[in-house]
C-alpha cells in the first residue's frame, strides 16, 4: 500500500469510526453476579432530547438511592441505558440486549414506547415509567379495553392531558380545531379531547393530523394550517406537535394576526424548550400542569434538590415520573419477594396509594397509566413573569 | 392557489440552494458532500450561539456563513482530497463525506445539546400581503430572492469569466486542464468554499423558521439532496430549478392531498423524474431545447 492510499484509508477509518462512536451511549454500574440489571431505553436526542434526558437522570436518582438503601432483594442495581434515536428498530434491538443480558424490567421508553409495549406483551416482561406518555400506547384499543399488560406507566397521559384541554375548550371556545401527529401520542391527545366532546354531543371542526421532524422538532409548512384553521371558523387550537413546531406555529400564527386561543399538550410546559422559542409570542398559551407540582410536598422539592445538584439542570415532571416508577419497581420486587416477571406483573396490579412524587400511585389489571385529567390545573404563559400560572 | 404557490416558491428556495451547494461541488469535482446540510446546520448553530451570547445579529449571521464556508474547505481537505489523491476514480468519497456528517452533527450535539435554540428572528416576524389574502413573511421574501441571485450570478461566473470557464474545463477533464496549466486543486477548494457559504446562506435563512438543532443537517441534507436529483445534477442553476419545483410541489400536496403528503410526496416525484428524465428535469429540458437549436451555448455543460 503507498503512503497516499494509506493516508486515505486511514481517513476514511477514522472518520466512520469516529461517526460511529458519535450516539451518546450507555452508563452504569460494572456487571457482576450480585446486581440486578435495570435497562433504560430514552430518546436522549433529537426534538425530545430532553425528555429522554430527564427520564434517564430521573431513574438514576432513584437507583442511586435504592443502592444506597441495600438494593432490591439484597442486591445493588445497575440501571444501564441508551439511546434509541426515536427509532423503533434500535428501540426492538436494545429490548432485545436487555432481555438477553437478564434486565429485570425496562424503563421507558417515551419516544418509541409502541415499540417497547408491543415488545413487552410479547415477551411477558415488565416495562415501567415514562411509556411513551402512557394513552393510546398502554391502551392500545381504547381506555375501556384492558391495557398492555406488562406497561406500567407513571408518565404524563395523554387521555388526561387531552381530557382537560378538551374540558376547557369546551367551556370556553365556541369551536376547536386540533392540530396532531398520526403516532399513538398525538392520537392519544385526540382522543382524550373527541371523547370530552363527544360527551357533551358536540365536535371538533377541523381535525389535521401533521407528520413532524421527531429529529430536530421543526416541521416547515405549518402556515397552510393556519389557514384552514380559520377557514374552518375556529376560534381555539390545539396544537398536539413537539415544543418546536408549537413555537413556531404561535410565532407565525400571531404575526399573521390570528387571535384565536392556543393550547398546547403535556409537553408544552414539561421545561422550557417552548417558551424560550416562542418568546413573547407564547403569552396567553394554554397548557396543564400536575396540581402536585404547583404547590410541592417536601418529598417533591427534595427530590429536585438532589437533581438539581447532580445533573445541574432543573428537573423535569419526566425526571420526577421516572424517579417513582423505579421506586415502585423496588416495593413491588420485595413484596412479590421475586424478580421473576409474571410475579412483578402480579404485584405491580396490586399496588395502591403507593407514596409517588406526585403523590399517591395506584395500579390495577385494568389501570397501567397512574395520572388522571383530576390531577392536572390548566395553566397559561405570562410573558412577564415567564412563568405558567394557574388560570385566573 | 397564490398562497400554496408562494409557500411552495419559499421552501423551495432553501431546497434550490442546499441543491446548489451540493452542484457547485459537483460540478468541479464529481463529488457529492453528502455533508453539506450539515453545513446548513453548523452555521444555524454558530449564528443562534453567537447571537445568544448577546452579539449583533449581523455579526451572528456573517458568522454563520463563515464557519459554514470554512467547514466546506475543511471537508476538502480531511474528508475528500486525500481519498481523490489516492484513486480519483474511487467512491470513498461517499463514505467519507458521511463520516464527516456524522461527525459534525455529533460535535454540534455535544457542544449544543439535543434541544433546540433560539435563532433571531431577523425579518421571520415582518409579513408581507398579497392579493387575496396570501402573505409571505420578509424572510421567505428575502430567501426567494437570495435563490435566485445565487443562481444567476453563478451561472454568470461560469459563462462569462475565465474562472468559470476553466471550471468547465475542470468538470470535463480535470486530467486535461491540469495538463493546460489549471489548478484543479484550487477550483476544488473554491468549490467546497462555495458550497459552504451557500449551505450557510440558505441556514440563515431557514433558521428564524426551523430554529437551531443539531440534527437540522438530515433533514435539509436529505431534501436538497431530492431537489438535486430533480432539477438534475449537472447544472447548480438547474439544481435550484429543482428546488423551487420541489417545494411548490410539496405545499400543493400538503394543502390539497393531506397534511402529511409532504413526506412522501417528494419521493414520487424523484420516482416520475428520474424514469422520465434520468439526467434532471432542467438538464433534460436543455438537451431537449439544444436538439432543437434552441437555447443551449456550444462548449458549455450545461
Amino acid at each position: 500500500m503507498n503512503r497516499r492510499r494509506f493516508a486515505a484509508t486511514l481517513a476514511v477509518g477514522v472518520l466512520v469510526l469516529a461517526g460511529c462512536s458519535g450516539t451518546p451511549s450507555g452508563s452504569g454500574a460494572g456487571a457482576g453476579g450480585d446486581t440486578l440489571l435495570l435497562g433504560g431505553i430514552a430518546g436522549t436526542t433529537g426534538a425530545y432530547g430532553t425528555t429522554g434526558q430527564a427520564v434517564v437522570n430521573g431513574t438514576q436518582v432513584a437507583v442511586d438511592e435504592i443502592n444506597a438503601a441495600g438494593g432490591i432483594l439484597g442486591k445493588q442495581v445497575r440501571f444501564e441505558w441508551e439511546d434509541d434515536g426515536a427509532d423503533p428498530t434500535k428501540s426492538s434491538q436494545l429490548f432485545s440486549k436487555y432481555l438477553s443480558d437478564g434486565a429485570i424490567a425496562i424503563a421507558g421508553s417515551p419516544d418509541t414506547g409502541p415499540t417497547t409495549v408491543e415488545l413487552s406483551t410479547k415477551n411477558n416482561f415488565p416495562i415501567i415509567g415514562a411509556v411513551d406518555d402512557c394513552g393510546l400506547t398502554v391502551y392500545t384499543e381504547g381506555p375501556d379495553k384492558p391495557p398492555a399488560p406488562y406497561a406500567f406507566c407513571t408518565s404524563l397521559n395523554t387521555f388526561a392531558y387531552g381530557g382537560i384541554i378538551g374540558q376547557h375548550a369546551l367551556d370556553n371556545c365556541e369551536a376547536l380545531a386540533v392540530l396532531h401527529d398520526p403516532s399513538t401520542y398525538g392520537m392519544g391527545g385526540l382522543y382524550g379531547i373527541q371523547s370530552t366532546y363527544e360527551a357533551t354531543g358536540r365536535k371538533i371542526v377541523l381535525d389535521e393530523s401533521i407528520t413532524e421532524n421527531w429529529s430536530t422538532g421543526a416541521t416547515v409548512g405549518l402556515r397552510a394550517e393556519i389557514d384552514k384553521i380559520n377557514d374552518a371558523g375556529a376560534d381555539c387550537v390545539d396544537v398536539w406537535l413537539t415544543p418546536q413546531d408549537q413555537a413556531n406555529f404561535i410565532s407565525e400564527a400571531r404575526s399573521l394576526g390570528a387571535t384565536f386561543t392556543v393550547y398546547g399538550n403535556d409537553e408544552t410546559n414539561a421545561d422550557t424548550t417552548f417558551s424560550d422559542l416562542a418568546g413573547d409570542a407564547a403569552d396567553g398559551y394554554v397548557a396543564a400542569e400536575i396540581t402536585t407540582r404547583l404547590n410541592p410536598a417536601q418529598a417533591l422539592l427534595d427530590f429536585r434538590k438532589t437533581y438539581k445538584d447532580k445533573f445541574k439542570v432543573d428537573a423535569t415532571p419526566f425526571a420526577e415520573l421516572s424517579y417513582d416508577a423505579a421506586k415502585v419497581l423496588k416495593d413491588v420486587a420485595e413484596k412479590a419477594k421475586s424478580t421473576e416477571p409474571a410475579k412483578l406483573q402480579a404485584e405491580f396490579n396490586k399496588v395502591t396509594d403507593f407514596p409517588g412524587l406526585f403523590g399517591p400511585l395506584t395500579f390495577t389489571e385494568q389501570r397501567h397509566a397512574t395520572l388522571d385529567a383530576e390531577h392536572l390545573t390548566i395553566v397559561v404563559f405570562d410573558k412577564g413573569s415567564k412563568e405558567w400560572k394557574p388560570e385566573g | 392557489m397564490l398562497q400554496v404557490l408562494l409557500s411552495g416558491l419559499a421552501a423551495g428556495a432553501i431546497y434550490g440552494l442546499v441543491a446548489m451547494a451540493f452542484a457547485v461541488v459537483y460540478y468541479v469535482t464529481r463529488v457529492i458532500n453528502f455533508a453539506t446540510g450539515q453545513l446548513l446546520m453548523i452555521g444555524i448553530m454558530v449564528a443562534a450561539a453567537v447571537s445568544a451570547a448577546g452579539l449583533p445579529e449581523p455579526l451572528a449571521l456573517a458568522g454563520g456563513v463563515l464557519v459554514a464556508t470554512l467547514g466546506g474547505v475543511l471537508i476538502y481537505g480531511v474528508a475528500v482530497r486525500p481519498v481523490l489523491a489516492a484513486d480519483r476514480f474511487s467512491f470513498a468519497w461517499l463514505v467519507s463525506t458521511l463520516g464527516m456528517a456524522i461527525v459534525i452533527q455529533s460535535i454540534a450535539a455535544i457542544i449544543w445539546g439535543p434541544t433546540s435554540r433560539a435563532f433571531p428572528a431577523l425579518l421571520h416576524r415582518d409579513i408581507m400581503f398579497f392579493p387575496g389574502g396570501a402573505s409571505l413573511s420578509w424572510q421567505q421574501i428575502a430567501a426567494i430572492i437570495v435563490a435566485t441571485g445565487a443562481a444567476v450570478a453563478y451561472e454568470v461566473v461560469r459563462r462569462r469569466t475565465l474562472f468559470g470557464k476553466v471550471g468547465m474545463a475542470i468538470s470535463s477533464d480535470p486530467e486535461m486542464a491540469r495538463v493546460v496549466g489549471a489548478n484543479v486543486t484550487a477550483h476544488s477548494v473554491i468549490a467546497f468554499a462555495l458550497g459552504g457559504l451557500l449551505a450557510g446562506i440558505a441556514g440563515m435563512l431557514v433558521g428564524p423558521i426551523t430554529y437551531a438543532n443539531p440534527y437540522l443537517g438530515e433533514t435539509y441534507g436529505i431534501t436538497g439532496f431530492v431537489a438535486l436529483m430533480i432539477g438534475g445534477v449537472e447544472n447548480p442553476i438547474a439544481a435550484v430549478g429543482g428546488g423551487f419545483v420541489l417545494g411548490i410541489l410539496s405545499v400543493a400536496a400538503n394543502t390539497y392531498i393531506d397534511s402529511q403528503a409532504s413526506d412522501w410526496f417528494p419521493f414520487v416525484i424523484i420516482v416520475v423524474v428520474l424514469l422520465v428524465s434520468p439526467r434532471g428535469l432542467f438538464a433534460s429540458g436543455l438537451r431537449w431545447r439544444r436538439s432543437r437549436g434552441g437555447l443551449a451555448t456550444a462548449g458549455t455543460n450545461s
